[in-house]
């Protein structure tokens, strides 16, 4: 079984190695760090990920104008987004399910086993 | 001169006939003799000649006393006959016609009668008793002569014949005798001395009663105006005084007005016997005002001098324009009449007019009588003049400090009130300044404050120096405790010595209490715009804290898992470490069930450490942020009951978990009130959990619900070592939530900080000493109260006071909750 890919995006750089630490620790996930706003419809169109972990305040373009961008593009469109940010409480995420907006919200900190469940619960399962 | 004597009038009659028989007896002498069948004269032609003269003379001064040409004839006559006399007696006989020689002592006589006549005869000014004295012994000399001779005439026999040639002859051989045996020159010697004699005494009597009488005029007026509280009292006293003793029968007062120019009869008097006529006059003068040289008294004004007419009836008759009242005059039967002026400093105030039936020539003596009357007078319309506008000066003064609202009051050296205003004797719990006066400080303020007055006065006396504004507390005579800004000033007498203290005290009380007040809202200010910078700031740090923090958080987990995975242990070990509510339970497992290696089982323990601390940081951040940003309410009619309930729910395994019993009391049929279920709900778990932390080892939490008014002993109540926002108002209708543990309470001197943030009574680590602020914030954004006060039996009491939602007319409460409502992304609290 191959490993879902997963791309995550924040510019602290640190933040994206342990994050990818985390998930590929599990063997399940194969994850590739990018710490700017800028060229991420371009990676996520090269490595076409099953799954995008998005920090919303960056330099640059923010969290939104990227999934905006994302969503322009037909091959990146349908790739799930979990945007990952300290942005927004851990009550107000719970009090829409976990959405808001329709996007999946991962309040920062955010603790390894409430990541896996989210990664696990919204990542891009392909046919086959 | 007057004669209204019945003495008086019996001897002027006598004093007439005196001097009537040698008139007679002279002109008979001169031209009837021989129609009487008489052989010869009585008299020689030059004695009968001058004393008919003589006779006449002193008739005419009997008849019109003080008669100008009366005088002047009278005194004409005596110095005729004087020069006469002198002629004969200084033996120049011969120069003389022989009808007009006399005998030696004849011509003495006519000498010391002329000068009786002339000394009676004299004008007013020169004349005095002394006058009358001497006119008298003269009259007395003449008489004694004429009645030596008379006795000599009877005792002797006749030197010589009676015949015509020789009777009544005066001189014809020089040094014969004046007189032959007939008796009529002797008589009329007689009787001329006695008219002389009787005329000086009966001047002397009238000089002596005039004066009197002048005398007692003016003693009366004096009286009149010492005990006249008002000109208008002691107008028609004084004039009746005047009149009555000086015998006048009509008087009148005039004034003049500063603001009219014309004289205005303030009062008149008029003597009983004058009857009808007189009261009709009495009319005319008080309708009648007189422009200035109208009338005698407007004449008076005009000229400023006395006037007198002897007849005024007669004066008006010719010019009724002039003189208005002389018709009047003429009815009453008024004729002479006087007027003096009232003057003050050469102004004339008035005038004072007095009338006679009998016309008569002026009287200066009565005049130098009106103007001394009048002076008084017009001292005394000054005076009461004076003494009105003073009056009225310190009616106004007393009035301005009556009404004015500052306390001002006047004390002698000795500390004694002396004035004392409205205002202050209100301020002293009395109704009359008269309560005040003459008392002292002490007899009104507890004996320390007024010690601490009178240090203040002494402060003032000795010093020379005044105290301003000085702020002082004090308590009112009702017990009201005030404050009174009060300056004290040296109050000096006319050489500069201090005398007393001038005070003036203005009441300060709401001022100060506005201070205060102001104080508070500052320090409320300055807390709110604390809290305010505190929410922006934790907002603003926020952001950039949790990253980090996820960092961390994420590596401790990473490295939790590591270390798990070493030690055998399994990777749900490390996830479960990584839930937030039980890290600090998983730490603990982790160590007991990887105890394979003890370093392993020491950086798990430190691990642990690092996310329970991510956690605590995470918690601070979050009700930080609680703080921070608008927050608006979703505002829904609650029932309180109900909402208590939940969240006591919420807290069951607390209170299970520190043994606490709960008492609830709660009221039925309470009324709802407008809340955000949320946020109340997030309010009574923090007082609940505030409640079970302080109650160590167990304990009691009670919860009662209530409705009713707010009491304004409730409103106003800032209850000792309590703290509260007091936004409820007494007589809203409101529903309290009442809390009480039994716990440790708050220490006294830590109530005030109770509400402020992080402040916490809890051990290091339980408490993060949010959890109050955010509670007040929540209560004070529903229009609420929170009130903390430690309870005396121990622990505290919590009391939450909420208005109590009342239904609006549909519409109304509509677009009152909309209004009070979210949109759909609020924010709200966490619970």
């Amino acid at each position: 079984m191959s490993k879902k890919r997963v791309l995550i995006v924040d510019d602290q750089s640190g933040f994206t190695r342990i994050i990818k630490l985390t998930l590929e620790k599990t063997g399940l996930y194969e994850v590739l760090e990018k710490n700017t706003s800028a060229g991420v419809v371009v990676a996520a169109g090269e490595y076409d990920p099953d799954l995008i972990l998005l920090d919303v305040i960056m330099p640059g373009s923010d969290g939104g104008d990227v999934v905006g961008l994302l969503k322009e593009n037909p091959r990146t469109r349908d790739i799930p987004v979990i945007f990952l940010t300290a942005t927004v409480r851990k009550q107000e995420i719970d009090e829409g399910g976990g959405i808001i907006g329709g996007y999946p919200f991962l309040p920062k900190p955010v603790s390894a086993k409430e990541l896996l469940v989210s990664v696990e619960k919204h990542i891009r399962q392909r046919p086959g | 001169m007057d004669s209204s004597d019945p003495l008086q009038r019996g001897l002027r009659w006598l004093a007439l006939f005196c001097a009537g028989f040698p008139v007679i007896a002279g002109i008979i002498s001169c031209i009837g003799w021989s129609a009487l069948g008489w052989s010869e004269p009585p008299l020689a032609p030059g004695t009968a000649l001058g004393l008919a003269t003589l006779g006449a003379a002193v008739a005419a001064l009997l008849l019109a006393p003080g008669s100008r040409m009366t005088s002047f004839a009278a005194c004409l006559a005596a110095v005729i006959l004087l020069t006469w006399s002198a002629v004969r007696l200084t033996s120049l006989t011969d120069a003389l016609p022989a009808y007009a020689k006399v005998s030696p002592l004849t011509a003495l006589s006519f000498a010391l009668a002329s000068c009786a006549v002339l000394l009676l005869a004299g004008h007013s000014p020169i004349r005095s008793r002394i006058n009358d004295l001497i006119a008298g012994s003269l009259g007395i000399i003449v008489l004694g002569i004429a009645l030596g001779f008379s006795l000599n005439l009877y005792s002797r026999p006749p030197l010589r014949r009676n015949h015509p040639e020789t009777a009544g002859s005066s001189d014809r051989g020089g040094g014969a005798p004046v007189f032959t045996r007939s008796p009529v020159p002797a008589l009329s010697f007689d009787l001329l001395g006695l008219a002389l004699c009787l005329t000086a005494a009966l001047r002397d009597v009238m000089e002596r009663r005039g004066s009197r009488r002048r005398i007692f005029a003016q003693r009366a007026a004096t009286q009149v105006l010492v005990e006249s509280a008002t000109l208008a009292e002691a107008g028609p006293l004084l004039l009746a005084a005047v009149c009555e003793n000086l015998r006048w029968h009509f008087g009148t007062v005039w004034m003049r007005r500063e603001d009219t120019r014309v004289l205005r009869c303030l009062a008149t008097w008029r003597a009983p016997e004058l009857g009808a006529t007189a009261a009709e006059l009495e009319t005319l003068c008080r309708q009648l005002p007189l422009d200035k040289g109208c009338d005698l008294p407007g004449i008076v004004w005009s000229s400023g001098q006395p006037e007198w007419l002897a007849d005024a009836a007669a004066a008006g008759a010719n010019d009724k324009t002039k003189f208005p009242r002389a018709e009047a005059f003429a009815r009453a039967g008024l004729r002479r009449a006087c007027a003096v002026p009232i003057l003050h400093e050469k102004k004339t105030l008035g005038v004072v007019e007095i009338l006679h039936q009998e016309t008569r020539p002026p009287d200066a003596e009565l005049l130098d009588t009106l103007r001394a009357v009048t002076s008084q007078l017009a001292l005394f319309i000054t005076r009461k003049q004076f003494e009105e506008s003073l009056s009225r000066e310190r009616n106004l003064l007393r009035a301005v400090i009556d009404n004015l609202p500052d306390h001002i009051y006047l004390k002698d050296t000795a500390g004694h009130y002396v004035v004392d205003n409205a205002a202050h004797t209100r301020f002293l719990g009395q109704t009359s300044a008269d309560n005040v006066i003459g008392k002292t400080v002490f007899d009104f303020f507890a004996p320390e404050l007024a010690e601490s007055f009178t240090e203040d006065d002494q402060l003032v006396l000795s010093s020379n120096r005044a105290i301003i504004n000085r702020e002082e507390p004090i308590s009112g005579a009702d017990g009201s405790k005030g404050w009174v800004a009060t300056s004290k000033l040296p109050f000096h007498d006319n050489e500069g010595n201090i005398i007393g203290l001038v005070c003036v005290s203005r009441d300060i009380s709401a001022q100060k209490r506005a201070e205060i007040e102001l104080h508070d809202a500052q320090l409320q200010l300055i807390q709110a715009e604390k809290m305010e910078s505190l929410g922006r700031l934790a907002a603003g740090i926020a952001h950039e804290v949790k990253n980090p923090l996820a960092m961390i958080q994420m590596s401790a987990d990473y490295l939790a898992d590591v270390l798990a995975s070493a030690g055998g242990a399994s990777g749900d070990t490390a996830a479960e470490g990584a839930n937030g509510n039980s890290g600090g339970a998983d730490g603990v497992g982790n160590k007991n069930n990887s105890g394979n290696s003890g370093i392993d089982s020491a950086a798990m323990e430190v691990v642990n450490g690092i996310r329970e601390s991510v956690l605590r940081a995470d918690t601070i951040i979050r009700e930080m942020l609680d703080f921070a940003g608008p927050k608006p309410l979703n505002l829904q009619p609650t029932d309180l009951n109900a909402l208590i309930a939940s969240s006591l729910l919420l807290v069951r395994h607390e209170l299970e978990g520190g043994e606490v019993k709960l008492s609830d009391q709660f009221a039925a049929d309470l009324p709802r009130v407008a809340l955000d279920k949320n946020k109340i709900k997030q309010v009574f778990i923090n007082l609940f959990t505030n409640a079970v932390h302080a109650m160590h080892g167990g304990g009691t939490l009670s919860v009662r619900t209530s409705a009713g008014e707010l009491s304004a002993a409730d409103a106003a109540v800032r209850e000792e070592g309590s703290r509260s926002n007091s936004r409820c108002r007494a007589g809203d209708h409101v529903v309290q939530v009442c809390i009480e543990d039994t716990g440790t309470g708050i220490p006294p001197d830590k109530l005030a900080n109770a509400f402020d943030p992080f402040f916490t009574t809890k051990a290091t680590g339980k408490g993060t000493g949010l959890g109050l602020t955010v509670t007040k914030k929540i209560i004070e954004m529903h229009g609420g109260e929170i009130r903390l006060a430690n309870r005396p039996e121990g622990g505290l009491r919590v009391t939450l006071i909420f208005r109590a939602w009342t239904p609006a007319p549909a519409a109304a409460a509509e677009k009152s909750l909309a209004s009070a409502s979210l949109p759909v992304a609020e924010r709200t609290l966490p619970t």
